[in-house]
């Protein structure tokens, strides 16, 4: 985990599997991820339709050929726990983590485990848990649980025009 | 009684009087800033709603604000700042920035009550159909976005009614969100805020402007951010603020002016310090009556009061003028004890007629200056000879002056008389009235042009125009309401207006929330029809409990009620725009962004729904106002023609004298009018202390108080000089009201001057008596 403190950009492409209590079936997208140090995280999806979604600290941009909207998640700490959730995984950034979940840690440096709970109650009321799953300073799964059984898992694997 | 035994009874008495009167002021005065007394006591239901709106609606408490000056994160940060402060002050009742959490208890409100309040409840909605094609979007979202909280409310809300009930409320009225704060096209942010304080409580409105220049300073945390805002409040705030700076700068100047006239004329700093003594002796005890009749004294009748009063500055002055070398002071009262009298009553006369005028304003204005003459009067008679020291007399003897009058009279009559015709003639062909108080308005044009940019931006209500609906009940007010609404989407879709506030949008009528109510299915109903459209869908009909509860309860649900809304913005636009006017309901619909009021009108025209032009009705509630004060002064002037016919003993010779003063006045109206003012009420105001000081202008020429011509032109000379010091100062004001009234006393007491000259018989033989 402390090896991801030394990455100022990482660009890898990433899977997300939304199994939502309201849908009988998953919803599955795919695309790019990048971050960059400290606050800039941006999603390109490509399947099923084309998105992006960028984020810079708190104020979030949403951009597809049908709409764009942007807004402000100050008001909004369950949505901005979530999205810390990542981006502080992505920087290694474990003071950040710290001050919004409870942080437990296992494994080897190889290949860890990092399970974060929400500290405030508001927000554990929505968000139930983060676990992330990286090995080095690659971070492979981010599984994230909401309070009424929807889950999300994000697969991230090096961005197809980095791989050897 | 030796005269300094006199002379000191005279002070204790006054000293005593004056205490009296002061003692009482500082304890009970309450001076009362409604302006609503200068408007007559309202009859029709119209001009009843004029009066209340301006009193007390929203509109006047409306603070609009903006901030520019940096970037958009800066001032994102400052508005959020800024509102946290606001909404915490008790000088504000309501804030919203943009902020979501400004519109909480109203979004919880509308959440609640969404099926009473969406007109998307119908029975066709809750088919299977219906239901699969108000979901489609709902479900398309899940797979957009950061997608997890958007879609919060699905499960809930599926067919999105409350997102449908809060579109149609903001739409075209608010302004579009940057950053998660309202910003407007050229990169500013916008709030709006409402005072606790009512638009016509200006030291309310002042406190409240100084509470946001406060917050503003400590949400502005050194950045480059600048503030510009507007109301009707902070504008009628700073419009008093430029009155009063000016008021008493001129005051100053025009002090001074007379201080070197009357050190002139008289060479006695005692004799100059005695002339203030009768005419501030007056305003004091009749600001006193005033409040002891009407249990307060208005702002304007203090301003308006003390400008009528400017004719008792003038007693101290015939009478100090005419003491002949030689002479005591009260052989020289003894004199003109008569004519003064005269002077004083005439003018108590012709206030006396504004007691009757129907407005308490006026009445207020016309006791004031009853006991302010009666009492200034009184104190030049009885206080002031004793006062005078002994043996002074002016030093400027009548004989230096010249003791005939010009032999080219006739001439400066014909002169005189086609100068008049002339003006006259100037003045036929134009507007003799104004009854536009936005003319009045002292407050420069740059702050009238950002009151319409920050309104326009802001989406706020117009001031000028709105809808009044009227009917026996709330509940058929409300449904005429309702019955409007396709006109006014429609009249939007045209592009004349920009958005409206309709209450029963958020308030709907019994008969409409019932029709809502039944048009929502029983629970297995609505559960066979959901579930067939979630099949198509791909939906877990399971997820969607908390809706099938939600419907089953507003089947149940008693009617949503005025009450249910209080502690929010919505119950604050409720109480304010449902309102019970003498038995009848009437519902206010504010419009903004109105730009076809012509084709509006006719749009909307229904049988019980007006279409209201503010600015129209108060221009004939002014006029209703004019016409009044009209009449209480030509009863006045009647009054003035019995009090000199009983006085001169003769009615020819009392029409003889009021000749001169009728045609100043009307001259200098006619004057007014041919250079380009036309006459306002405080035109009017003015004129009628023309009337007074003319009155004594031709009483004191006229030849019965024995002085030879040489001293009483002299006597004219110095209290017409001192006048035309104070009121020409005035009319060099920039403030419209000031110099109003400035330039029309200016006029008339010159013209009276002038014309009692002309036409007065004063260097006749003195008549003995």
């Amino acid at each position: 985990m402390a090896s991801l403190s030394a990455v100022t950009r990482s660009d890898v492409d990433f899977e997300e599997t939304r199994h939502l209590v309201m849908l009988a079936k998953p919803i599955v997208r795919r695309g790019s991820l990048s971050y960059v140090r400290p606050d800039h995280l941006a999603m390109r999806v490509t399947s099923p339709v084309d998105e992006t979604i960028e984020i810079d600290g708190s104020r979030v941009s949403v951009r597809s050929p049908s709409e764009q909207r942007d807004f402000d998640l100050a008001q909004q700490p369950v949505a901005l726990a979530w999205i810390e959730a990542i981006r502080a995984s992505l920087a290694g950034d474990e003071r950040s983590l710290e001050q919004r979940f409870s942080v437990g840690l296992t494994g080897s440096a190889e290949s860890w485990d990092l399970q974060l709970e929400p500290i405030d109650r508001q927000v554990a009321a929505a968000l139930k848990r983060v676990d992330v799953h990286g090995s080095g300073a690659a971070l492979n799964v981010i599984k994230i649980d909401t309070a009424r059984g929807d889950r999300i898992v994000f697969t991230l694997s090096p961005a197809a025009d980095r791989r050897p | 009684m030796s005269a300094r035994g006199g002379a000191v009874g005279a002070w204790l008495s006054w000293g005593a009087l004056v205490l009296a009167a002061a003692i009482y002021l500082g304890t009970r005065l309450r001076v009362d800033a409604d302006f609503a007394a200068f408007l007559p006591a309202a009859t029709t239901s119209q001009q009843r709603f004029l009066v209340a709106q301006l009193k007390e609606g929203v509109a006047g408490r409306l603070l609009l604000i903006g901030l520019r000056g940096d970037a958009p994160a800066r001032l994102a940060d400052t508005s959020r700042a800024l509102a946290h402060l606001l909404s915490a002050d008790p000088d504000f009742r309501y804030v919203n920035n943009g902020e979501l959490q400004y519109a909480l208890r109203d979004t919880e409100i509308l959440r609640e009550h969404r099926y009473q309040l969406s007109d998307g409840v119908t029975p066709e909605r809750f088919t299977a159909a219906g239901i699969r094609a108000a979901l489609g979007p709902g479900v398309e979202s899940l797979s957009r976005g950061i997608g997890l909280f958007e879609t919060d409310s699905l499960a809930e809300d599926p067919t999105g009614e409350t997102g449908r009930v809060v579109a149609r409320l903001v739409a075209g009225v608010h302004p579009a969100s940057r950053e998660g704060v309202w910003f407007d096209a050229a990169g500013g942010a916008l709030l709006i805020a409402e005072t606790r304080a009512t638009g016509s409580d200006l030291d309310g409105q002042e406190r409240a402007q100084a509470a946001l220049e406060r917050a503003f300073k400590a949400a502005r945390d050194g950045s480059r951010v600048e503030l510009v805002d507007s109301s009707p409040g902070a504008m009628a705030v700073q419009s008093r603020a430029l009155i009063v700076a000016d008021a008493s700068r001129l005051a100053l100047v025009s002090s001074l002016l007379i201080l070197g006239i009357l050190a002139f004329v008289y060479r006695s700093s005692q004799v100059v310090l005695l002339c203030a003594i009768p005419a501030l002796t007056g305003l004091l005890l009749g600001a006193a009556a005033v409040n002891l009749a009407f249990g307060s004294v208005h702002a304007i009748t203090l301003g308006f009061g003390s400008t009528l009063l400017g004719e008792a500055v003038d007693y101290p002055g015939y009478l100090l003028t005419r003491i002949a070398r030689d002479e005591t002071a009260r052989a020289a009262l003894a004199r003109i004890a008569r004519t003064l009298a005269m002077a004083v009553l005439t003018t108590a006369a012709a206030a006396a007629a504004l007691l009757f005028a129907g407005f308490p304003g006026l009445a207020q204005l016309g006791l004031l200056t009853i006991v302010g003459v009666l009492v200034a009067g009184g104190v030049t008679a009885w206080a002031l000879p004793r006062w005078v020291p002994a043996h002074w007399h002016p030093p400027l003897s009548a004989t230096a002056a010249r003791s005939r009058v010009p032999s080219y009279r006739r001439a400066a009559i014909v002169i005189a008389g086609l100068m008049l015709v002339a003006v006259f003639a100037l003045a036929a062909g134009r507007t003799w009235w104004d009854d536009d108080l936005a003319n009045l308005n002292p407050l420069p044009a740059e702050l009238k042009l950002r009151d319409r940019e920050l309104r326009s931006a802001l989406g706020a209500p117009d001031a000028r125009w709105m809808l009044l609906i009227d009917d026996v009940d709330a509940e058929s007010v409300l449904q005429s309401a309702e019955r409007l609404r396709p006109a006014l989407e429609d009249a939007r879709a045209h592009g004349w207006l920009r958005g409206f506030d309709l209450v029963s949008d958020y308030l709907p009528s019994q008969a409409m929330q019932q029709r809502r109510r039944s048009a929502l299915p029983d629970a297995m109903t609505l559960r066979a029809n959901f579930a067939a459209a979630a099949r198509t869908l791909d939906l877990n009909a399971e997820a969607f409990e908390p809706f099938f509860a939600a419907v089953d309860r507003a089947r149940s649900a008693p009617p949503l009620r005025a009450t249910d809304l209080s502690g929010s913005a919505l119950g604050l636009r409720e109480d304010a725009l449902l309102r019970q006017d003498d038995g009848r309901w009437q519902v206010i619909v504010p419009l903004s962004g109105v730009s076809d009021p012509v084709h509006l009108a006719e749009a909307l025209a229904a049988p019980n729904v007006r279409w209201v032009d503010l600015q129209q009705l108060s221009r004939s509630l002014l006029a209703d106002f004019r016409l009044h004060a009209l009449a209480a002064f030509a009863a006045g002037a009647l009054l003035v023609l019995f009090v000199m016919a009983a006085g001169l003993r003769s009615a020819t010779k009392a029409v003889h004298t009021a000749l001169p003063v009728a045609a100043a006045i009307a001259a200098t109206a006619a004057t007014l009018v041919a250079i380009g003012h036309p006459l306002t009420v405080f035109h009017l105001v003015a004129l009628m202390l023309v009337a007074g000081i003319g009155t004594n202008y031709a009483l004191f020429m006229d030849a019965r108080t024995g002085d030879p011509p040489a001293t009483a032109l002299r006597s004219l000379a110095v209290v017409a000089g001192t006048t035309l010091c104070a009121f020409a100062t005035l009319a060099t004001s920039q403030t419209p009201v000031l110099h109003a009234i400035g330039l029309t006393v200016t006029i008339g007491a010159t013209l009276c001057a002038a014309l009692s000259l002309l036409l007065l018989p004063f260097q006749k033989t003195p008549v003995a008596t």
